[in-house]
């Protein structure tokens, strides 16, 4: 928690005075927008967590998920001594056997850490 | 549905990653599935016995959204949430804001002489956002300040 957190409705009186005639929802709206604009650079970095499943290959990162990734740049699996030991990326991003994509999103459930 | 233990010693040895569309894939070389794609040794999925999970196995980092403005408790309007940037970066979000909110007003006007004011100073207002975000962003809420020293090697 910092020390200092802004609510919405300071920027709401902050661009009150530069558009008198503004509602609370249009400036909500556009609060909104600007976070999605803003989610597209890399000004916040996060890190979630969800359970290694027996046969499962793909883990979903949709939108509508409990986290929304913009980019992801690290990846850890749990060893057996309880750490979270960095893995590599593939580069060419294939392998032999076809795993069925559909349902990733019901299967995964992320938590933010 | 059970959980089991991580067994795997040094997974960097034996997992890969990568993303295909939105989805990000898990393949590791360890465990036998039972067939001549899927015995040790090949990247397939995780093989951990039919059902079994292990909890809390995966770990992932990212660059992220903010989250959306919402409700604080859930029964305040959104406007007293506050909101998911780093302090740094709100007066950037009120130049996007105001600059957003001046456009709209300025189509709205039916003086041309307000208008084009009010065009104005939504262009610096945008103006000042892309600095703030787009270049300055990143170096604004890095964490990484204070002087550089550089330890010499001890020549002893």
């Amino acid at each position: 928690m910092a020390a200092i957190e802004f609510t919405a409705k300071e920027i709401y009186s902050r661009v009150l005075q530069a558009v008198p005639d503004v509602s609370e929802n249009y400036v909500l709206n556009l609060i909104n927008e600007a976070l999605i604009d803003m989610g597209r650079y890399t000004n916040q970095i996060e890190n979630a967590k969800t359970d290694l499943k027996h046969n499962q290959l793909w883990y979903a990162l949709d939108d509508d998920e409990a986290i929304t990734v913009n980019k992801l740049f690290r990846c850890t699996i749990l060893n057996s001594d309880g750490e979270y030991i960095k893995i590599p990326r593939l580069s060419n991003g294939e392998i032999k056997q076809f795993y069925n994509e559909s349902n990733t999103a019901s299967n995964t459930s992320w938590t933010e850490v | 549905m059970a959980a089991v233990s991580s067994t795997y010693k040094d997974p960097s040895d034996t997992f890969v990653w990568w993303i295909e569309g939105d989805r990000l894939a898990i393949a590791t070389t360890e465990g036998d599935g039972g067939t001549n794609e899927t015995d040790k040794g090949q990247l397939k999925a995780v093989s951990l016995g039919s059902g079994n999970t292990i909890t809390d196995g995966l770990i992932i980092s990212y660059y992220a959204e903010p989250d959306k403005l919402v409700s604080p408790d859930g029964t305040k309007p959104a406007i007293e949430g506050t909101i998911d940037i780093d302090n740094v970066l709100q007066p950037a979000l009120i130049d996007y804001v105001k600059g957003k909110a001046l456009m709209d007003a300025a189509a709205r006007a039916k003086d041309p002489g307000l208008a084009q004011i009010k065009m104005a100073s939504a262009q610096q207002c945008m103006a000042n956002y892309k600095e703030a975000v787009r270049r300055y962003g990143m170096k604004k809420n890095d964490k990484v300040g204070g002087t550089r020293a550089i330890a010499p090697v001890d020549m002893r």
